[in-house]
């Protein structure tokens, strides 16, 4: 944000606390969407694939397609709109810009992948979920990190 | 401050992919509900208010976030970001009229959304284009 480019942070404590308090939301923002998609999909591969596919001997119902596509419809919103904010802040603190690179990537393609390869393990299943899972919850330990490590960078201005 | 200048335009191209991908995934959830079976009975205005009112949240603030990022990149003129404003509240428009479409109990009411689908489609693929050129 353009708010974010002004030189005058180090004097601004009120900015610094904006700052903070958006991070600490992102934080725990993240940690609860970790929560939720435990509680209605399931991060473990059994649960993740009984909710998916469904599971006859348990009586489990597959999820509805359109269910699923709500979900990954707004995860996409959600996580582009957290990543521009945090890279953004994470780009006007860092000095070392190949570690600013690298990290916009990383956080970038997994949280792009991770919806993606939810919808794509509803009509081919097994291994795909599994790539979600560990999409999912590689990109979100990453931007708690980075949330916290941007919150450690501004305390230290 | 090249080196920063970089870095938000790689932030940049990855919001287009997303934008791209939140696109894809909101017309195809449009085209689930597009069955003669959705169509055969009219909506409550509390299910189209469901659907529009989160959207004219979220639109504004994509369009606001992504567009307000484009002002960091110097090489993007301000009439560009002028331009893609005016094409992305157009868009917002066109999103809210399809949903609200919903309420009239029109036979040819398929035949508008398509319509207004044409118009949100061309629109996307006009900023996209804008957006790739201002790259």
């Amino acid at each position: 944000m353009k708010f974010l480019s002004t030189k005058e942070l180090k004097e601004n404590s009120a900015l610094k606390t904006l700052i903070y308090t958006l991070l600490c939301f992102f934080i725990l923002f993240l940690i609860l969407d970790l929560l939720l998609r435990h509680l209605n999909i399931g991060l473990t591969y059994t649960v993740a694939l009984a909710t998916i596919r469904g599971d006859e001997e348990a009586f489990i119902e597959p999820i509805l397609l359109e269910s699923l596509l709500l979900i990954a419809h707004m995860d996409l919103f959600f996580s582009m709109i957290l990543l521009l904010i945090l890279t953004s802040i994470q780009i006007r603190l860092s000095s070392k810009k190949r570690v600013s690179k690298t990290l916009i990537h990383a956080l970038s393609i997994t949280a792009l992948m991770a919806p993606i390869a939810l919808l794509l393990a509803y009509f081919t299943g097994l291994y795909l979920v599994i790539i979600w899972i560990v999409l999912f919850i590689t990109w979100h330990i990453l931007a708690i990190l980075v949330s916290l490590k941007s919150i450690y960078l501004v305390y230290r201005l | 401050m090249k080196n920063i200048d970089h870095l938000y335009m790689l932030t940049l191209r990855y919001s287009l992919l997303f934008t791209c991908s939140i696109v894809i995934s909101g017309v195809w959830l449009f085209a689930l509900h597009m069955t003669p079976e959705q169509h055969s009975y009219t909506k409550s205005l509390e299910s189209v208010l469901e659907v529009v009112v989160p959207h004219l949240f979220s639109v504004s603030i994509l369009a606001f976030v992504l567009l307000h990022f484009l002002l960091f990149v110097r090489e993007v003129l301000s009439s560009t970001i002028i331009k893609l404003s005016l094409l992305t509240s157009l868009l917002l428009l066109s999103l809210s009229s399809i949903d609200l479409l919903h309420m009239m109990d029109l036979s040819y009411l398929l035949y508008l959304k398509m319509a207004l689908l044409a118009i949100f489609v061309t629109t996307l693929s006009k900023i996209g284009y804008t957006i790739a050129k201002s790259l």
